[in-house]
């Protein structure tokens, strides 16, 4: 199935090059909208469903672009719509903070074919937050290098159980969520010992180094979270006495609500639940 | 493509023939849309460059004359005319730099010149 793209611009002339540039390119598209400022551009997404890509100017009458992207960051069903901005401005500090704002990315006019097409890929190569498996998969990576960094110096100090960390996560929405670890204290405390001297982190306390570590960690890996929090619990793991078999693991991650990710002989097991809508 | 020299326009020195404008390989079916929109803009910028002649040299109508100007840039720069995108870029700076009586007639050779070149591609 093929593109929707809404082109703002208040040169009819302008939007007709835009048009004839995406058809150079091999991007199947089946509808193609046009508005001549950012009042029409928002009719048009009300009364449209599922529209691909917003390519809007930013100097416009009665309404110009960056009015019209921030109310449609207002607006749910209009806020996760992409929006690259098209204008002969070059990359003033206006251009700048929409950019951290959200919108995707900026084409310079005029422009060619393979500048739209680098940009196209730009776009669409970026995880999006409401693709589970690709979430999933990002968070995933980056517990398994927080459980990395923190088996390494301490494979040979503790008995698996103890070397448990838990997580859940939890989105409320497109750009935030929350991390929540859990874990022993003697794995916190550990921890603490073991990554005490990196300066970023540098704190001897086992539930502040945890936290810590998650943040930095999920932060280099996950950078579309504008905020996670890490929260230590003390948790009671079981004992390599009282749980010696996968299943009696299974047992314990159900009744912590927790999916088994990874378990890898006398390594640690980093556990993560989904929670809530993603 | 070689753009041509517009500076010109500045001091009311030669500008190149109008009917030497480079038409873009692409252009295609866009050059009938490009006379009509820039042939539009240009009776705009002709009202506002008399107005500006017969004594009207407020902000509001300074202001008016520069978004046209950068208009034509903008429109002739985005499907490929580079000449005419030069010419106005030259135009905007003349704009800021000439003394207010000599500012219309700037304006309105700029228009005649214009003209000229859209009536070329016409035919």
């Amino acid at each position: 199935m093929g593109l929707k793209i809404l082109i703002v611009d208040d040169s009819t002339l302008t939007r007709k090059k835009i048009i004839q540039i995406i058809h150079m390119v091999d991007l199947e598209v089946d509808d193609f909208f046009e508005a001549g400022n950012g009042k029409e551009a928002l009719n048009t997404l009300n009364q449209t469903e599922n529209v691909d890509l917003v390519l809007a100017d930013l100097n416009m009458p009665e309404m110009g672009g960056a009015e019209m992207i921030q109310k449609m960051k207002s607006v749910n069903a209009m806020k996760s719509i992409p929006v690259v901005v098209v204008s002969t401005e070059s990359r003033t500090e206006r251009i700048k903070e929409l950019l951290s704002e959200g919108v995707k990315d900026y084409l310079h006019k005029p422009f060619t074919p393979e500048e739209f097409r680098d940009i196209i890929q730009t776009v669409w190569s970026e995880p999006q937050i409401e693709n589970t498996n690709i979430l999933e998969e990002c968070i995933t990576q980056a517990l398994e290098t927080m459980a990395f960094m923190t088996i390494m110096p301490m494979e040979n100090d503790l008995p698996t159980p103890q070397k448990t960390i838990l997580a859940s996560m939890n989105f409320m929405g497109a750009r935030s969520g929350s991390v929540h670890i859990m874990a022993s204290l003697d794995c916190a405390a550990t921890l603490a010992e073991n990554i005490g001297n990196l300066p970023e982190i540098g704190d001897d306390d086992p539930a502040d180094a945890l936290k810590e570590l998650t943040n930095v960690t999920t932060g280099l890996i996950l950078p579309m979270l504008a905020t996670t929090t890490a929260d230590v619990f003390a948790i009671t793991v079981p004992t390599a006495e009282t749980c010696d078999d996968s299943s009696q693991w299974n047992e314990f991650a159900a009744d912590k609500k927790c999916t088994i990710l990874n378990v890898e002989g006398d390594l640690i097991a980093t556990k993560l639940i989904i929670d809530g809508k993603i | 493509m070689q753009i041509k020299d517009f500076t010109g326009i500045k001091n009311n020195g030669p500008l190149p023939e109008p009917q030497l404008v480079q038409i873009p390989d692409d252009i295609g079916d866009l050059l009938p849309d490009y006379i009509e929109s820039i042939g539009s803009i240009l009776e705009q910028l002709e009202e506002a460059a008399l107005a500006h002649e017969s004594g009207n040299r407020t902000e509001e109508n300074s202001a008016y004359i520069r978004r046209v100007l950068h208009k034509i840039k903008g429109e002739s720069s985005m499907v490929g005319f580079e000449d005419i995108a030069e010419l106005y870029h030259q135009a905007e700076f003349a704009f800021e730099e000439l003394e207010q009586n000599e500012k219309s007639d700037m304006l309105l050779r700029l228009k005649d010149w214009t003209n000229a070149a859209l009536q070329h591609m016409s035919n």
